[in-house]
């Protein structure tokens, strides 16, 4: 009997527990091992998951004393003018994420990979920089950039007779700065992603094109651009999670002014679940905001055809 | 077994939040923690600047040769944010926070929405006769809710008007201006003959706006927390800023460093508001205007009218979570009621108190080089009495929000939009706001 065996094998009698640990360790050690990471999870991952889920359909200020107000919350976001205007605004930055970002990049990485650059490393390295750079820091640079009377943009435009453009107090003209910021700090990443699958694609795919007489134009619509489908599924659903959840910038720089047109999603979640402690209905957009983003990102899977290249 | 409840599991996270954060500190200065060193009660004071904290602590010192406690104090800075959030979820959780905490102006109606957190000191400042010693707008009014007093600041925040004295004289610019429409007529001409401008016109922020409506009598609320925006008060003031614009005297305030740097040119030679704006952020920020600036008191509206407002401010609040209430109110009360605590202050920040008896101490009312060796102390003793009352309300955050984003800055941007119209409009959401948050 194992008992006795491992009795025997210790030299000494074993308490009921003691024994039931023996026998059970190997199977158990693992769960053990892992556990800290759950248990974290579980509190400060899944528990305020769950229930911020069930706060919004609450009201009352901040976590007490708060009463049950079913769809109230849900209901009231399609008569929020202020929801629809940071719907738009982050709408405008995530398109402007996918065009311009998205288009810039691959344009870079084509650059960059062509073989008539030399010092690849240097550029992607030099590209990568911006990522790095804390948001804060960006902020700082871009406010010095922007500003409308001693910003070095508006400097170098008075030297061809233009501006001064208002950058960032012009409702009109906020939200294009703000894309040409994370145009400035997301290219460099994206670019990286899309050499990664410029590098992925054989060179005998080109070489048979070229021996049926296809030309460059052709190469490039016809092999680079299909069998980057996977990257471009991924920098794309990149772009929009990232885009959807745009916050510090906009909140260093300019506070989502003026007049809101600069607001973004989640920095209007924030003002309204910490600034003005209405968590309930902080919730309810947190929560609308989740499932829209699952549904875009649904419709672009199917959009691009899944995530296998073309032909496997 | 007991049901795990929200409030417990809020208890234990925000407990463990305290933890990480007071940890973290302890851990940055080197030092051992300080807790259960000994047989003395240990009140916890938490901040988000040290500047305030300093002349506390020396308070503190007073308050232990004078008084002699049973206690220690511990005090614990975090940046505002962080230090204003987890103040609430901690007192919502009954557990984690501190006994004592400082509390920013703007921040102080999140904690009195729903249950109040803070413990009430007006009775405790009668008793000790104190009340009619104070003034009111600066010291108890920005944290008074429905004739409860839950904080109290030591900053007399009475709003001047600041000036460049060296342009103003060499631009020949009055300095007898006692009304706004004097006012206009110097700013008139000294653009006309200078370029430059006066005054400027605060468009992404409620500052000016506040002030001078507070002058005529208005504000953002009424006596019992309503809000007022479209008051007539609020429409003239508004209608006055836009005027300015469009008459072409005066320009939109520039926004971070180049506002600094007007000042600093000279572009703009004036601006409005109270110490922590002259004293502190302009002695801060462009120190090589020493000696170039004097003070006066703010132009009236009408004859009679009031001269100055109040902005801004801090106040010192007692949780009533604390486990020693009566022990944090009397320091917290000594320390804003004892002359000698805050000259302190004066001295580290100068800021001039908000506890009538301490003006009677000279060092308030010295010359100062920073602006000429001007007695600015006389000054805001003369012109204090004449701020009149602002209220508050649980949802200032809101009201002002909505104020700045649908009236103050589309109305200046667009000088086509009727000043009555978009605070109309402004008063709207408010009232929508707070019936759908309270309905």
């Amino acid at each position: 009997m194992s008992t006795s065996t491992l009795a025997s094998r210790i030299g000494r009698p074993l308490w009921p527990a003691r024994e039931w640990w023996w026998r059970r360790q190997r199977r158990i050690a693992p769960y053990i091992f892992i556990s800290p990471f759950f248990i974290l999870f579980l509190i400060f991952g899944l528990y305020p998951v769950i229930y911020s889920f069930v706060l919004s359909f609450t009201k009352g200020f901040g976590f007490e004393e708060r009463s049950f107000a079913g769809l109230t919350n849900y209901i009231h976001m399609f008569s929020d003018e202020r929801f629809g205007m940071a719907m738009r605004n982050t709408t405008i930055y995530a398109l402007g994420s996918i065009v311009l970002i998205g288009g810039v990049s691959l344009l870079l990485a084509l650059a960059i990979n062509s073989r008539l650059v030399p010092w690849k490393g240097f550029f992607r390295t030099a590209f990568f920089f911006p990522v790095l750079t804390s948001e804060v820091v960006v902020f700082v640079i871009a406010a010095r950039i922007l500003d409308e009377q001693y910003g070095l943009l508006n400097f170098a435009l008075s030297k061809v007779n233009l501006g001064p453009v208002a950058w960032l107090t012009d409702p009109k003209i906020v939200m294009l700065s703000i894309v040409l910021i994370g145009l400035w700090t997301w290219t460099g990443i994206n670019a990286l992603y899309w050499m990664a699958g410029l590098n992925a694609i054989d060179n005998d795919y080109y070489e048979a094109a070229a021996i049926d007489g296809a030309g460059r134009w052709q190469s490039f619509r016809y092999i680079t651009l299909p069998l980057l489908r996977p990257i471009a599924l991924f920098v794309v659903l990149q772009a929009i999670i990232g885009s959807y959840n745009l916050f510090a910038l906009p909140l260093l720089l300019t506070g989502g002014g003026p007049s809101d047109a600069s607001l973004t999603v989640t920095l209007y979640i924030y003002n309204q679940g910490f600034q003005f402690f209405n968590v309930g209905y902080a919730s309810a957009i947190a929560y609308v905001m989740t499932f829209f983003l699952l549904a875009v990102s649904a419709i672009n899977i199917k959009f691009f055809g899944g995530w296998a290249s073309p032909g496997e | 077994m007991a049901p795990v409840s929200r409030r417990t599991v809020l208890k234990g996270a925000a407990a463990a939040g305290a933890t990480v954060a007071g940890g973290s500190l302890l851990a940055g200065c080197g030092g051992a923690p300080n807790f259960n060193r000994g047989a003395k009660k240990k009140l916890s004071f938490w901040a988000f600047t040290d500047t305030r904290i300093n002349w506390q602590k020396k308070a503190f010192e007073l308050y232990k040769k004078e008084r002699n406690p049973d206690f220690e104090i511990e005090w614990l800075i975090l940046p505002y944010t962080q230090m204003h959030d987890q103040l609430l979820i901690t007192a919502q959780a009954e557990s984690g926070g501190p006994d004592i905490a400082d509390v920013e102006i703007s921040q102080f109606p999140r904690f009195i929405k729903g249950d109040v957190l803070f413990v009430d000191l007006r009775q405790k400042l009668e008793e000790m006769g104190e009340w009619d010693n104070l003034y009111h707008p600066s010291a108890t009014d920005p944290w008074s809710w429905q004739n409860k007093v839950y904080g109290i600041g030591n900053e007399l925040n009475a709003c001047l008007l600041s000036y460049r004295w060296d342009i103003w004289e060499k631009a020949g610019v009055s300095t007898e201006i006692e009304s706004w429409d004097h006012f206009v007529e110097e700013a008139k001409r000294f653009h006309r003959d200078t370029g430059n401008y006066l005054i400027d016109q605060q468009y992404l922020d409620w500052g000016q706006w506040w002030i001078m409506t507070l002058q005529q009598g208005g504000g953002f609320f009424d006596a019992k927390g309503q809000p007022t925006l479209d008051s007539p008060e609020g429409v003239r003031t508004l209608s006055w800023m836009q005027d300015a614009i469009r008459d072409g005297w005066s320009t939109l305030r520039p926004t971070g460093v180049p506002y600094n740097i007007s000042l600093e040119q000279g572009k703009v030679a004036s601006l409005l508001g109270p110490s922590w704006q002259f004293s502190g952020f302009v002695q801060q920020n462009i120190p090589g205007t020493a000696g170039k600036w004097h003070l006066m008191p703010i132009p009236r509206w009408e004859p009679g009218g009031s001269r100055t407002g109040t902005q801004g401010g801090t106040g010192v609040a007692v949780l009533k979570t604390s486990e020693f209430i009566e022990e944090a109110m009397d320091f917290v009360l000594f320390e804003h009621t004892t002359t000698e605590a805050l000259l302190y202050d004066y001295e580290l920040r100068q800021v001039w108190p908000t506890y009538r008896p301490a003006f009677s101490d000279p060092k308030l009312t010295e010359p100062l080089d920073f602006f000429d060796g001007q007695r600015v102390g006389d000054l805001i003793r003369e012109v204090s009495p004449e701020i009149n009352t602002a209220y508050m309300s649980p949802f200032w955050g809101e009201t002002t929000s909505a104020f700045v984003r649908l009236a103050l800055t589309p109305a200046m941007q667009n000088l086509r939009m009727s000043p009555r119209e978009a605070l109309r409009r402004a008063q709207q959401e408010t009232l929508d706001t707070i019936e759908f948050m309270t309905a």
